[in-house]
């Protein structure tokens, strides 16, 4: 029996390729199956959460269970993108998690003011990935596709 | 009568030399009415005379209630006024001015019997042009800030990369590697991990010298003690020990930047010290002045004037240095307005000291 949560999606905002590489591929080492889907700049980024566009057909743009987000972004801002989804009625309730290169504190308070649930400093590593995903409810969901494989 | 008539100069003379003074002079009896305006004044304001109030009580169409010649008179010395901002229905921009006023009259006390009435000359000195440049830096200095900060990002970016396709490279080669290939592999993490500490201290630096101090009542004995506790595994390890003793005090300070004052202070005594059997460091306070001392193999004399610059290195046997750890202290420090200073003897260890502006010494 097909699990129906092994059909949440983890939506990746990240414009630097090999980024996307190295933590796709840590999440993949790490042994998760949920479907990756990358978006590789902020103004596609609300298009996809917002289902406009090329992203309208909710089959192929799902919307996600957990939003990891690269602070630089080009065309709209990882801050900006993180702030239109928070003050979004439907949206808020999806986990953001920032993705810094360099951990600066400031961006790190901004982004804890905007409504980001947690950061993680780049490289991506999958332990330190399970561990802030503990903290987002989304723990159990994430879990079970690793204990189901 | 012009001012200097009034200490008894002749008239030509007195005028002619007050009209050399650079700065708009005037000068104004005790119900703030001009008496006298220097030939810079009346080029100024081409609109004051003789006889009108002094320009703030002309500009508001009343006395300013906090005025500098109540003040001078009242204290019967000269008063400063360092970049005081005017404003007022003649004036669309505010113009920022350091404004002087000293008594001119020889007794200035009411009832002395003198009968000489207090006159004040007004020196205003126009200090917008500093102002402005003033405000250009701190532009700059935003914008430099700035200019650092996405640097540091787009440097790091390509290192991450790199660390990641090496773990890819290591993990497709297997282990154990063949004996230059895992030597060079190692060289490159190396240099990777130097190259992300060196823009850890670019980040650093930099936003020491442009940051704004987090000024907080801080609890100096407190943050001594985390410092300790931080430290103190790694100190076990050394079979060192840490120790906090005296008498700390409560000292308004950015607690973060003073919390890496004491990192840096006993992670290099913890480095530079490495071989030093019984290991001892002290975190003391007394006086107002708090330290850091070791009982190591302190520092050769002709390193000791160097030890605060930047890229100092003292020991070439001590890896993963960039000589950085003192100078951010010393900026720190610099930041805080207060003090920070080193007394060491080599084969006797090192004391590193360090005070804030309020302490008695200063």
């Amino acid at each position: 029996m097909v699990d129906y949560r092994q059909l949440e999606t983890i939506l990746l905002i990240e414009d630097n390729e090999d980024h996307i590489e190295h933590t796709v591929d840590a999440l993949r080492e790490g042994g998760l199956v949920n479907q990756i889907n990358v978006i590789r700049d902020g103004e596609q980024a609300l298009q996809y959460m917002n289902r406009e566009g090329e992203f309208k057909d909710p089959k192929k743009s799902p919307r996600p269970c957990l939003v990891l987000l690269d602070v630089k972004l080009p065309k709209i801002g990882g801050f900006e993108v993180l702030e239109r989804l928070k003050t979004d009625e439907d949206l808020k309730v999806i986990p953001v998690i920032l993705l810094t290169t360099t951990g600066n504190k400031e961006d790190i308070e901004r982004g804890a003011r905007l409504g980001a649930n947690d950061y993680i400093v780049k490289p991506v590593e999958f332990d330190n990935f399970m561990q802030k995903v503990k903290g987002l409810g989304k723990y159990w969901a994430l879990i079970s596709n690793l204990t189901g494989q | 009568m012009n001012p200097l008539e009034a200490l008894g100069a002749g008239p030509e003379f007195s005028a002619y030399a007050l009209d050399l003074i650079p700065q708009e002079a005037v000068v104004i009896d005790r119900s703030y009415t001009i008496l006298w305006l220097n030939r810079a004044k009346r080029l100024a304001h081409p609109d004051l005379e003789a006889g009108m109030k002094c320009h703030r009580a002309f500009e508001n169409d009343a006395p300013c209630h906090f005025c500098l010649a109540d003040q001078a008179r009242e204290i019967g010395q000269y008063v400063r006024n360092p970049v005081c901002i005017l404003t007022g229905p003649r004036r669309n921009v505010p113009r920022h001015v350091n404004i002087t006023i000293a008594p001119l009259a020889g007794r200035l006390r009411e009832g002395t019997g003198a009968g000489d009435e207090p006159r004040f000359l007004e020196l205003v000195d126009n200090v917008e042009a500093i102002y402005q440049s003033h405000s250009e830096l701190e532009r700059l200095n935003h914008e430099y800030e700035n200019v650092i900060y996405a640097l540091s990002h787009d440097l790091r970016s390509p290192l991450i990369s790199i660390e990641g396709f090496l773990n890819k490279i290591e993990k497709i080669l297997g282990k154990p590697l063949a004996e230059p290939m895992a030597h060079s592999l190692d060289r490159i993490h190396a240099n990777v991990k130097i190259m992300n500490q060196l823009v850890n201290v670019l980040l650093d630096t930099s936003r020491i010298i442009t940051g704004i101090l987090d000024l907080h009542e801080t609890d100096m004995e407190r943050v001594a003690h985390e410092a300790a506790e931080r430290f103190a595994a790694q100190a076990a390890e050394q079979g060192a020990l840490i120790e906090v003793n005296g008498d700390f005090k409560v000292e308004t300070c950015d607690r973060v930047r003073i919390s890496q004052v004491y990192a840096n202070l006993i992670g290099n005594a913890l480095k530079h010290c490495s071989r030093t059997k019984g290991l001892k460091i002290e975190l003391g306070a007394g006086n107002g002045v708090y330290w850091v001392r070791d009982n190591g193999p302190g520092i050769p004399r002709d390193f000791q004037d160097v030890v605060f610059e930047p890229f100092s290195q003292g020991s070439k046997q001590v890896k993963e240095s960039f000589g950085m750890g003192m100078n951010i202290v010393f900026r720190i420090m610099q930041k805080h307005e207060g003090e920070i200073w080193l007394d060491s003897n080599e084969g006797r260890g090192t004391t590193v000291f360090f005070a804030f502006k309020s302490a008695p010494h200063h």
